[in-house]
């Protein structure tokens, strides 16, 4: 990474942050369950030793990648058909429509009935929440694919499905990806709850622990954990993506930003 | 098949739209046909008609009725044969340059060696080997019609559709790529549709104008400049001038009663 004034602007808020947040909790001028930096650092090394962290990490990520993974095949390929097929179209809009606004957790307990209180229900309730944006966007994508891309490529004698394989999806794929990033973000919020709610094991169940147990710092160390998560899993869905769409992303905004 | 079938025929086209649940006919009995290496450009008002011919012919729009034959056969859904150019960008932005010009060649099956070769000499054709790796999102305006026509050549249809190619360029970017149009042209002659609202472009590149009247499009005049000569100071020459005067004249008075018709 080069050095430059921009680089050193976007430090300098977050680092003043920790600074004063670790200062002022020291001299005892913050309530005592905001913890102080320090002290979420050690509770991440105890947690380590006992390797506490590491069954809760492992059981989190499991439901979560799993989940997000059945969710985002789910909703391209419905929300593919939906695009290209007006009966699957009419089949899904409707419910779709319906059921997007409601969160998707109120359906938790509905899922632990169905799937009990293991890794199944937190997949099942990810999974479900994470399909209908993706879904969304795709058929969106779909619908919205520039026709003289698709008359060029039957122009040239492309079938039907050469053009669906490689000219509506790769057309498509930006906006799809949008969606994928949002079921993303959904993943992990549900995945909290779902483990605050009906869970044994997990990075949610080390929050909740540490807030019912008063250690809190403890509820941070769970907290930067899925901060990290989600921070490094969001960056590596934009690093596929910029490699996947090379050449669509050119003069967006966002290559300007990156 | 008789020596003087023509390349493309078209007799008594009718053409109508159902717009806001009023017809409107866009095309009214036109008949037209074109012999092979014939480069004819079609100029008219806007709104004539003369695109939506143009889509007819390469089968994204039905015929309201008539009969349209290529090379005898009757005219189908949009195939190779008949190879479309658009005047807003129909490259695909996810492939390289030299990707795009090598899809048709993909499409009829050549093996990726020899097609990656052939797309690298059409590329060549227009001047653009220094920019085979490039994302057309890269590419000056200019720059992405030239792939365009790259692709086009690369498609080597039995005839070229071109519905305002250079129409969103700059002037400058335009007579340019007119000119490199007109040298290629003139190698092989293969046979071309041209539509235009640019009087100087219809004359320059065809071998023969037809001026489209206002709606419904009929064709008005249809002129042959039977002299290929397009050197330097073609566009200064009396003939060009003369032929300029005449086509001009042609289209104001439609593009007048075009006016007429709107204001109506």
């Amino acid at each position: 990474m080069r050095i430059n004034s921009a680089s050193i602007q976007n430090w300098i808020l977050p680092v003043a942050a920790l600074a004063a947040w670790e200062i002022l909790g020291r001299v005892g001028m913050l309530p005592r369950y905001l913890s102080t930096p320090s002290a979420i650092l050690a509770a991440l090394w105890e947690i380590a030793l006992t390797g506490e962290l590491f069954v809760a990490l492992a059981a989190s990520l499991y439901r979560v990648s799993v989940g997000f993974a059945l969710g985002t095949a789910a909703g391209i390929v419905v929300g593919l058909g939906a695009g290209i097929l007006p009966g699957v179209r009419h089949f899904f809009d409707p419910l779709v429509s319906f059921l997007y606004s409601i969160p998707k957790v109120t359906f938790l307990p509905i899922f632990l009935l169905l799937f009990g209180l293991g890794h199944a229900s937190k997949i099942a309730i990810i999974a479900f929440s994470g399909f209908f944006p993706v879904f969304v966007a795709s058929r969106h994508a779909v619908l919205s694919v520039d026709k003289l891309l698709l008359w060029a490529a039957r122009n040239m004698g492309a079938p039907s499905w050469t053009i669906f394989f490689r000219v509506v999806i790769p057309a498509a794929a930006p906006q799809l990806f949008s969606g994928v990033r949002i079921g993303l973000a959904h993943a992990f919020v549900v995945l909290f709850a779902a483990e605050l709610i009906g869970s044994k094991v997990g990075l949610g169940t080390i929050i909740s622990y540490g807030e019912e147990w008063v250690r809190f710092d403890l509820m941070f160390a769970g907290i930067v954990c899925f901060a990290v998560f989600g921070f490094l899993s969001d960056r590596m869905l934009l690093a596929i993506r910029s490699r996947l769409l090379k050449g669509q992303m050119i003069g967006t905004e966002e290559e300007i930003v990156r | 098949m008789p020596a003087t079938m023509p390349l493309l025929e078209v007799t008594d086209l009718d053409k109508t739209f159902t717009v806001d649940s009023r017809s409107v006919r866009a095309i009214d009995h036109l008949s037209l046909s074109i012999d092979e290496h014939e480069f004819v450009s079609i100029v008219g008002p806007s709104g004539c008609g003369k695109s939506t011919f143009l889509h007819i012919i390469g089968g994204f729009e039905p015929a309201t009725a008539g009969e349209l034959r290529l090379s005898g056969r009757p005219i189908g859904p949009p195939g190779p044969d008949r190879g479309m150019m658009f005047q807003e960008l129909s490259l695909f932005p996810w492939l390289t340059a030299i990707e795009n010009v090598a899809w048709p060649l993909e499409m009829k099956g050549l093996p990726k060696r020899e097609r990656t070769a052939k797309a690298a000499e059409y590329l060549d054709l227009v001047h653009l080997s220094r920019f085979a790796d490039v994302y057309p999102g890269q590419l000056s305006g200019g720059m992405k019609q030239r792939v365009a026509l790259a692709r086009l050549f690369a498609l080597d249809p039995e005839i070229m559709l071109m519905d305002e190619p250079f129409g969103a360029l700059d002037s400058q970017t335009r007579e340019l790529l007119q000119e490199e149009l007109q040298s290629i042209w003139r190698r092989a002659r293969k046979t071309a549709l041209f539509v235009t609202h640019d009087i100087d472009e219809a004359i320059y590149l065809g071998t023969r104008v037809i001026v489209f009247t206002a709606r419904p499009g009929r064709i008005k005049a249809d002129i042959r400049i039977p002299n290929l000569d397009r050197s330097g100071d073609y566009r200064k020459s009396r003939e060009y001038l003369a032929l300029r005067v005449e086509v001009w004249d042609l289209v104001r008075d439609e593009v007048l009663k075009a006016r007429a018709l709107e204001e109506a």
